[in-house]
């Protein structure tokens, strides 16, 4: 019989319970859709980690042996020890898309997993192994012919296998602000299918491999060497036909160690990684640049701060609704056990047990939070999750990706129903522990007292709808309380919605008008000639930029924990490419001036006027700089000079890309110059990449409007139901129901306007923050436009209103006799 | 004639539930008749009483009111009648928890243009203590007197009483109905009280005896006795 009373009372109330339904079904559907992506992507990775044989540690250098090798193999925790030589080219069939090229003798660790063809031979010289993705976006299969262009060399290979990587789950090209997958392929190729003699042969004719640089790196030019000293010559006395001659006439085996590996990686046996780092060193005795794990290589550690920040929302999203809805709870099961004081009376005078009565209540709550986790569950799992991670495939690529399923739903599932049940306990209990005979008289009105309101020096001028709505609003705390998060919470998603769908906008602006406002961006191949590019650049009045791997740190030769991985940026400061400062305003670098980027100066404790060190990532050199200033930037944390100061160090400057606003598309076809883009096309691309935050503009939409109509609705059926009685008596006085829809109208207002004030700041510490947590090197200050905030208020006011005026319409109909029948 | 109840019918539900509530109900009250209507639970007078007062509509018939037809009012028209015509005691009083004794009568002021001033009648039900008690602070009977003020407040043509000593102990029942009866005589205003106690009858002008929905007897009272003279 109590379940017939539970169903009627169910379909009686239907506005409250719907809300403690949909709030348990939104924070497990949200639980369930953030982590099902997360454990779907731990397992995928897992997986694929351990195909790859993924590296625990990324050693860098000038240049590492098969002796270093047997070094670090002979430490008793290393597993397998690989070399590797990695240079970046480009595609010059595919527009001139980045390439990086893997050149390897033997494959044992960091192995391309491969999807279609042959398993990676580094043995195979007519082969190339080609990256999947890249090769859907341009149409290349497995038996195709794919040509490389590497320092202005050229040389095709057939596809053997269409491949991915475990270190390049994430990839961004270098000239790119957001990911194209056809921007950017990497290739797995053999040591030796690289055409080392042309190679060298072109860098002699380009100037930038002397006989001296060969006789240092290489054996090749020893028996020269003795025959010239022989004569009294010395290698100064080699021409560049001589040596071109010279190299010619050898086999490609001499001149392999002119391109020696400069990276070793190493995977031990218990996954420890730059604990090891003193024992290595020692092992190679110092003979490295830099040595990083994981969390230094971008593919990998990207998705790492991604999976974080969704575990981090599945769990946020619980607290948030799991809370509103506690709240809901809270009010709507104390208004009905007052409601129903009598039956409870009636119920324990009939000999019903305490704990029955007890029982049936928390039933209430119970069963729809059950209802709710369930279908939550459902529809998170089998829609949402496996729909977030295709929405994900876009940017990350973990091969047999698939949206994960694991018990701990059952746990939070459970833990909500229980959380459910407790607030209902909670707020019944009082009531329920009442004896009968007193529960079955009406229960003695609510003690009057003075609000704290009425402290107010101008309380007697304020009017009757503000002194009633006033004394309402103190007397019903928990109603208002949940009224005002609810608003908030709603306010702060509008905001973030709101503020999303004008960060693309902001972000073009941002890249596209303040820091490279230039109208085209050539990309420049490693070899190019400087005086080549300079003479280029001066004619069509354009600004050359270099970019390349830094480390960072307060003292030269660092060890890892103090040191940090960083980028360094090198401008000619003629305006085309540019650094802001945190108000997003562009700053000029002086001369000896040194900017560092504002996430890189907090997290290292560096301010304007200290010093600090960097050297090259594959060269060990250190240099010793002062911070000249502070600069935001976005996605990149590093370091910015300008060329003459950078030219000061002694570094090369190899620029990689050269800005113009002159049309360079006429220069597209120079043998240095791998694409040309103009600003329109990589807005374009930019925006189309960014669609996706679109996406998130609507869902953040529709969870804002559930739920203020959620709470507002529970909010107002709270209110109205309190004061029936007080609206059924003014309408007898007289009152015209539309006063009094304003008196009920006019609180919402209120509440909602204290929701949004609340909730507005919230909402760009929030954004912020979510873009922040996508990575250490994220420094997002995005500013909400004060149109977001305006917007958004309205819309939340708009919704508020609405879901008043659904309740204030119940007053014109009334029934002022029903409403006055029964005892006080 | 201040009020005029035309063949009135009160029927609810519909089919074999159908519940006469009123039936065909006729009557006539003069302006500044004290009347009380007398029946048993269930003959029909609080749905007279709340069709007098525009709480309610007939199913049939006509009520006229100072010359209006109250029966064929519009939400809004309604409203205006209540606020202007009429004053309404409750048997529990239903005053505004929220507002204090003062608060609940100056609260006419947001309804009427001429209400009248609160202190004023605070006193003239004995009050002035309680200005700024809230009803939770308040005897049964001080709550009634403040409803009676508050009614009194807006000035109206009728004050209705349904049981309005209802939930009140003899005694001071008895004072709350002196009171009305003292107030009707000094300013003139037609009260008309629904009770079932007989014994109230003997203070009114008017007697309108109910039963089944009918009209039993519709008796006029040529001396009617004060309050106090009557043996409660």
């Amino acid at each position: 019989m109590l379940r017939r009373k539970i169903f009627r009372e169910l379909k009686m109330n239907w506005g409250q319970f719907l809300s403690i339904f949909l709030l348990a079904f939104l924070a497990m559907a949200m639980f369930c859709t953030m982590e099902g992506h997360v454990i779907g992507e731990n397992k995928s990775r897992a997986t694929f980690h351990k195909n790859c044989n993924l590296a625990d540690l990324w050693i860098y250098g000038e240049g590492f042996t098969q002796e270093n090798v047997n070094q670090v193999k002979d430490l008793s925790f290393v597993k397998d020890v690989g070399l590797r030589m990695a240079v970046t080219g480009s595609a010059p069939e595919c527009e001139g898309a980045q390439v990086d090229i893997y050149l390897e003798r033997q494959n044992v660790v960091n192995k391309p997993y491969v999807i279609k063809g042959e398993a990676f031979d580094p043995k195979d010289t007519k082969g190339i192994w080609l990256t999947n993705a890249f090769a859907k976006c341009w149409n290349v299969k497995v038996g195709d012919t794919f040509k490389v262009e590497y320092n202005g060399i050229t040389f095709s290979k057939k596809v053997k296998g269409l491949i991915e990587s475990a270190e390049y789950e994430y990839r961004i090209a270098d000239s790119d602000t957001d990911t194209d997958l056809s921007h950017i392929a990497f290739v797995y190729m053999s040591y030796d299918a690289f055409p080392i003699k042309e190679y060298v042969l072109h860098m002699i004719e380009q100037g930038k491999i002397t006989a001296k640089k060969v006789a240092e790196n290489t054996k090749a030019l020893d028996s020269q060497l003795k025959m010239l000293s022989a004569k009294g010559m010395t290698i100064e006395d080699i021409t560049q036909d001589m040596l071109y001659e010279a190299v010619n006439k050898m086999e490609d085996e001499k001149l392999a160690d002119i391109m020696p590996y400069t990276q070793m990686l190493v995977k031990t046996t218990d996954g420890s990684a730059l604990t090891r780092e003193e024992e290595i060193a020692k092992a190679i005795d110092d003979n490295y640049a830099a040595m990083v794990d994981e969390d230094s290589i971008m593919g990998i550690a990207r998705l790492n701060s991604e999976i974080s920040q969704h575990e981090t929302f599945s769990y946020m999203f619980v607290v948030i609704f799991v809370g509103i809805a506690v709240l809901v709870i809270a009010t709507s099961m104390s208004r009905m056990v007052e409601k129903q004081r009598t039956q409870i009376g009636t119920m324990n005078a009939l000999g019903m047990k305490k704990h029955k009565v007890i029982l049936h209540y928390i039933s209430y709550s119970t069963w729809i939070s059950l209802l709710g986790v369930i279908v939550g569950m459902l529809v998170g799992t089998f829609y949402a999750s496996p729909f977030m991670v295709k929405l994900f495939t876009q940017w990350y690529i973990v091969p047999g990706l698939k949206a994960g399923f694991d018990s701990s739903y059952c746990g939070i599932a459970v833990l909500i129903v229980v959380v459910c049940a407790a607030a209902s306990y909670l707020s019944c209990r009082r009531l329920l522990k009442v004896k009968p005979a007193e529960a079955l008289r009406p229960a003695a009105p609510k003690q009057g007292k003075r609000c704290v309101f009425e402290r107010l020096p101008f309380w007697d001028k304020l009017g009757f709808n503000t002194q009633y709505n006033l004394r309402d609003i103190s007397r019903a705390k928990l109603r208002v309380l949940m009224g005002i998060i609810g608003t908030a919470v709603g306010m702060l998603l509008m905001v973030y919605g709101a503020a999303c769908n004008l960060l693309v906008d902001d972000m073009v602006d941002l890249n596209f008008q303040k820091i490279q406002p230039a109208a085209y961006q050539m990309k420049l191949s490693q070899d190019v000639s400087l005086k080549k590019v300079d003479d280029l650049a001066e004619k069509v009045s354009g600004e050359l930029i270099m970019s390349d791997q830094i480390e960072i740190a307060k003292k030269p030769n660092a060890s890892s924990d103090q040191k940090k991985k960083e980028s360094l940026t090198v401008l000619e400061g003629k305006g085309l490419y540019n650094i802001v400062d945190t108000k997003q305003k562009v700053i000029h670098l002086s001369k000896g001036c040194v900017g560092l980027s504002r996430k890189l100066s907090a997290d290292m404790g560096l301010k304007v006027g200290d010093t600090f060190y960097w050297h090259i990532y594959s060269q060990n050199e250190w240099y010793k700089a002062k911070v000249g200033v502070i600069y935001q930037s976005t996605e990149t944390q590093g370091i910015t000079y300008l060329r003459e100061d950078f030219e000061k160090t002694g570094v090369q400057f190899t620029p990689s890309m050269l800005f113009s606003n002159e049309d360079l598309t006429a220069y597209d076809n120079l043998d240095y110059v791998t694409g040309v883009s103009s600003k329109k096309d990589m807005e374009a691309a930019y925006r189309t990449g960014m669609e996706a935050v679109n996406m998130m503009v609507v869902m953040m939409l529709v969870f804002s409007t559930i739920l203020i109509v959620v709470v507002l609705y529970n909010s107002g059926n709270l209110s109205f139901h309190e004061r029936v009685k007080e609206f059924a008596t003014l309408k007898v006085l007289g009152l015209q129901s539309a006063q009094i829809r304003k008196i009920l109208s006019i609180q919402n207002i209120w509440l909602s306007v204290i929701g949004i004030l609340l909730g507005a700041p919230l909402g760009k510490v929030s954004l912020n923050a979510m873009m922040n947590s996508n990575g250490e090197n994220f420094d997002y200050n995005l500013m909400i436009h004060p149109s977001s905030y305006i917007v958004s208020g309205i819309l939340v006011l708009v919704v508020s209103m609405l879901v008043s005026f659904m309740f204030s319409k119940r007053i014109k109909n009334l029934d002022m006799v029903e409403s006055l029948k029964g005892a006080e | 004639m201040l009020v005029e109840f035309r063949d009135v019918v009160k029927t609810y539900g519909t089919g074999e539930g159908l519940q006469m509530a009123v039936d065909h109900v006729n009557f006539e009250i003069e302006e500044g008749e004290f009347v009380v209507i007398l029946g048993q639970s269930g003959a029909g007078k609080s749905t007279v009483l709340n069709m007098l007062g525009g709480m309610d509509q007939p199913t049939e018939g006509t009520i006229l009111v100072a010359g209006q037809k109250v029966s064929e009012m519009n939400d809004k028209q309604l409203s205006t009648y209540r606020a202007d015509i009429i004053g309404f005691i409750f048997q529990f009083y239903n005053l505004l928890p929220s507002l204090t004794a003062y608060e609940n009568i100056a609260l006419t002021k947001s309804i009427v243009k001429n209400a009248r001033d609160a202190d004023e009648l605070l006193h003239l039900v004995g009050l002035d203590h309680c200005r700024d008690k809230f009803p939770s602070q308040m005897s049964g009977g001080e709550q009634q007197r403040v409803s009676i003020a508050r009614a009194f407040a807006k000035n109206p043509k009728i004050l209705l009483g349904d049981e309005p000593t209802g939930a009140l102990d003899s005694e001071t029942g008895v004072m709350v109905l002196e009171l009305l009866q003292e107030l009707c005589k000094k300013e003139g205003k037609t009260v008309i009280l629904v009770t079932h106690n007989a014994d109230i009858a003997k203070c009114a002008d008017r007697v309108i005896r109910m039963k089944n929905g009918k009209i039993k007897e519709n008796t006029v009272n040529k001396n009617p006795l004060p309050v106090k003279e009557v043996d409660w």
